[in-house]
């Protein structure tokens, strides 16, 4: 009687099993896996991973990525940020989730083994393409296009029609055509090359240079790619001479901001002025601290502010260290301009060594989100907002410089100090004054460049010194205490560095120039606008 | 003329007789010996530098460099006649896939060659350099930053691995020169005795040049330049080979150099380095030759003092000597040296006066 208790409880077990793992939606699939019973985890996973629902996708995603968690019998996943844990609801459908502190117990992680995990593996790249996360999308269709598989063209197809992102859209269709040129026949690899030759991109030039390496290809669609790679190429070098061109620009005008300060002092008063680069450095380090005292005491949003803000403060402090220079050393050597040079080399040696001591070696600002990013203006050419900014803020800061010395009582009184101190002094303007005046604003044009430089470099003590001897040369280029010098000596410079930075090393580019302003001097020893007249030397 | 001689006779007594003589006792440590040997080089650059900017007002500020040639020439030399048996060029040549001696490197495989093409080079670079910017009467601040530009310029080169020149490493790993061991206490000795005999000799020779005819040119060029252009002389001619004979000064001061400290790096070339030598000719006294030797001593020992007593103090101890120098010490150390003696004689002079009794 016992044994045939047994018998028949055996039998039915037996006979009743296939009943109760009859899998036969995703929900029943997905309970059986979020249940843990690890005999028909298994079955759940295939049926899973062969029906291809995409309701299931995101389960699945969790469910690789070992983020899947059990609460009360809802499939959900856990992201930890900064606010603390966020849940999504995975199925039936992908939401946020929100659990109340007190149930957070009842949130209990569920692990597939790893066997499980990679029965999932051939539809990975199917539900990274439906992925919420750009990134997810794009190295999958980047990774589909590699693939070489032609089976995975129709796939490719209809993810890249539902694509809306502008940026992952190119890289989709750039993966069917790649698909299809490695993979398809005669009349796609035909179609594939027409489109590249519309896009035009760095990717398609590797695409191409890897197709034309292939043996199997025809002749005519060899010269084809041939001659798509050529144009891509020139296409390619005339975005490389305006990136060149652009990038010139951005230094040739720090350059001018930086120099435009040298050449009023060193016009005005005869003085070399060494620690100029040092002005750039203390405009930097204001930018610097104001962002910390931001992030110390203000609301998160409120961080972009500081920069903006920081230019009038970086001029104001560093035209009031001007001030204290010129107070203490500068006044004493007008018309020295030698002697200045040692004088000021030695104030830039002790302002770096202070600036090493309070802020340490190495530094930098946030720049804000505003300014990063750039602007597109054709495919592959991109301009940095941050180097358009700067270039902006020259034009601004040097229309503000014109109108300061040609409209206003003060620009006047500077100029004729500049043409005749002895006869100014004689009509009653206080020289004393204006020197200072004008060492305050020429020291605080160094600080808004400095500010303008943490945009693209990092805040280091002596950040100065890598623009002041430039600097010095397009004050001798252009002709000393000249504007219009300045401008024109500046955006040259810059701009011809940039050139030969591109065409030769970095360093040979420097040489280069120097040869460059030597022979220059030859034609125009007094700079491209000298005084006119003669002035007796001594 | 009676301080000169004692000047000159303390000189001699402390740096050719009773430091050689404290060594060979084992009173003077001889890495001190060493020390002092290479600040006599400098002092020896120092006399270059007050040659071009004392006597003439040209301020130069890429001394350094010149310096830097020669004991890069003296360098390659001994790069080459120290590598290990069998090897063909030196190991960062290796590594950058160079196989055999560049061009540049061929006539600096004999130590006559190395000696002769270095200073040649350097006075041909010179020459060239400085004829082209003196040519169109550019001078004063402009010339100066130029020099500065040049400086720069050659620093970033030199610091290149494909100059090979040793790259930021320089050349370094020297035991032997001429089959003498740089290693010995004999060796570093002579070497120190040697170089205080060239500061002499190179000390009597530019005191009779500045004294000599060319000299006055010279000072006059400084004092006022176009009058001695509209007396018919040619000043460029001057102000190049003055400038041309400071820089070999330099490089045989750079060649001294060498062998006493056993590496050369681009570092010793930079803008900080050439101006440094101002420094030491401005605080000895500009336009005087023992003011420039007597600064450049000054200025290293204070350096070797602080950097280790207290090496964060030292920018601002060099910093407030140029300050200090610029804005109080118009003539340098020798300048206030004459003006206290000037002052000792006006009061003796008082005494004794006529107009007294």
């Amino acid at each position: 009687m016992k044994y045939l208790l047994f018998t028949i409880s055996l039998l039915m077990t037996v006979a009743f099993r296939p009943l109760a793992a009859q899998i036969d939606s995703a929900h029943t699939a997905i309970t059986i896996i979020l249940t843990d019973d690890p005999e028909r985890t298994g079955e759940a996973v295939e049926w899973l991973a062969a029906k291809q629902d995409s309701s299931t996708f995101r389960f699945i995603e969790a469910a690789v990525s070992n983020k899947l968690c059990n609460y009360k019998g809802e499939p959900v996943s856990m992201e930890e940020n900064q606010q603390g844990p966020t849940y999504y609801l995975l199925y039936p459908e992908y939401r946020t989730l929100t659990i109340p502190a007190t149930e957070k117990e009842e949130v209990t992680p569920v692990r597939l083994s790893r066997g499980d995990r990679l029965a999932f593996n051939a539809i990975m790249p199917l539900i990274n393409l439906s992925s919420p996360d750009a990134t997810v999308r794009l190295a999958a269709f980047q990774q589909l296009g590699n693939s070489r598989n032609p089976q995975s063209l129709d796939l490719l197809q209809q993810y890249a029609e539902k694509e809306t992102d502008p940026e992952v859209k190119p890289t989709a269709q750039r993966a069917i055509h790649q698909l299809l040129l490695f993979a398809g026949d005669d009349a796609h690899q035909q179609a594939s090359l027409n489109y590249f030759a519309g896009d035009k991109s760095a990717e398609a030039l590797a695409l191409l240079e890897t197709y034309t390496m292939e043996e199997s290809i025809t002749e005519a669609n060899r010269t084809k790619a041939d001659k798509i790679m050529k144009e891509i190429r020139s296409k390619q070098r005339f975005i490389d001479i305006a990136q060149n061109l652009f990038s010139g620009l951005s230094l040739g005008s720090i350059l001018i901001m930086v120099a435009l300060g040298l050449s009023i002092i060193y016009g005005l008063a005869g003085i070399i002025n060494m620690s100029h680069g040092e002005f750039i450095m203390i405009g930097a380090y204001t930018t610097y601290s104001l962002q910390q005292l931001f992030i110390a005491f203000l609301p998160q949003a409120w961080l972009d502010m500081a920069f903006f803000i920081s230019l009038p403060v970086s001029f104001l402090v560093a035209s009031l260290f001007g001030l204290l220079i010129e107070r203490l050393v500068i006044r004493h050597l007008y018309n020295r301009p030698l002697e200045s040079l040692l004088a000021t080399w030695g104030v830039s040696l002790i302002l770096i060594q202070l600036a090493r001591n309070i802020f340490g070696d190495l530094t930098s600002v946030k720049s804000p989100a505003i300014l990063s990013g750039g602007m597109e203006i054709t495919d592959g050419l991109i301009l940095p907002y941050n180097r358009l900014f700067i270039i902006g803020l020259t034009i601004i800061i040097f229309t503000l410089v014109y109108l300061l010395f040609q409209k206003t009582r003060l620009g006047i009184k500077i100029r004729a100090v500049t043409q005749n101190r002895n006869m100014s002094a004689c009509v009653g303007i206080s020289t004393k004054k204006i020197d200072m005046m004008t060492f305050m604003i020429g020291s605080g044009l160094a600080g808004i460049a400095g500010c303008a430089i943490t945009l693209i470099g990092n805040v280091v003590p002596n950040m100065g010194q890598a623009y002041i001897v430039d600097s010095f040369l397009v004050v001798v280029t252009g002709g000393v205490g000249k504007l219009a010098g300045c401008v024109a000596s500046g955006l040259g410079i810059g701009i011809f560095s940039k050139i030969f930075e591109a065409g030769f090393e970095a360093v040979y580019g420097k040489v280069l120039i120097l040869i460059l302003i030597i022979v220059f001097l030859q034609y125009k020893p007094k700079g491209l606008f000298p005084d006119k007249g003669r002035v007796g030397d001594d | 003329m009676q301080k000169d001689k004692l000047f000159y006779i303390l000189f001699i007594l402390v740096f050719l007789v009773i430091m050689p003589v404290g060594n060979l006792t084992g009173l003077i440590h001889t890495n001190t010996m060493t020390l002092w040997g290479r600040y006599l080089c400098f002092a020896i650059a120092a006399i270059g530098v007050d040659l071009i900017w004392g006597y003439t007002g040209i301020m130069t500020m890429c001394h350094a460099f010149f310096f830097c040639l020669g004991a890069y020439g003296l360098g390659m030399y001994m790069t080459i006649s120290n590598l290990p048996a069998g090897q063909a060029v030196p190991d960062f040549m290796t590594w950058n896939q160079v196989e055999s001696l560049p061009f540049f490197w061929v006539p600096f495989q004999s130590f006559p060659g190395a000696v002769v093409f270095g200073l040649l080079f350097t006075g041909v670079f010179a020459f060239l350099f400085s004829y082209f910017i003196f040519r169109r009467r550019i001078k004063g601040v402009f010339f100066a930053i130029i020099t500065q530009a040049l400086a720069l310029a050659m620093y970033l080169l030199f610091s290149r691995n494909e100059t090979l020149l040793g790259g930021s490493n320089g050349l370094t790993n020297f035991r032997y020169l001429l089959g003498m061991d740089l290693y010995t206490e004999e060796v570093k000795l002579g070497l120190f005795l040697f170089t205080a005999c060239m500061l002499v000799l190179i000390f009597f020779l530019s005191r009779k040049l500045t004294e000599s005819k060319f000299g006055k040119v010279l000072i006059g060029i400084r004092d006022s330049e176009s009058r001695l252009r509209f007396a018919g002389y040619k000043v460029v001619s001057y102000q190049t080979a003055i400038f041309v004979i400071g820089a070999i000064i330099a490089a045989i001061a750079g060649m001294l150099y060498l062998p006493q400290t056993g590496i050369i790096t681009p570092g010793r070339m930079d803008v900080k380095a050439s101006i440094e030598m101002l420094i030491w000719v401005a605080l000895g006294g500009r336009g005087n030759l023992k003011g420039a030797i007597i600064g450049a001593l000054i200025v290293n020992l204070l350096y070797n003092l602080f950097t280790s007593l207290i090496p964060e103090a030292w920018p601002y101890i060099l910093g407030l000597l140029y300050i200090i120098t610029v804005l109080y010490l118009n003539n340098g150390i020798m300048g206030l040296l004459q003006n206290i003696a000037n002052k000792l004689h006006l009061l003796k002079s008082l005494k004794y006066s006529p107009l007294k009794k």
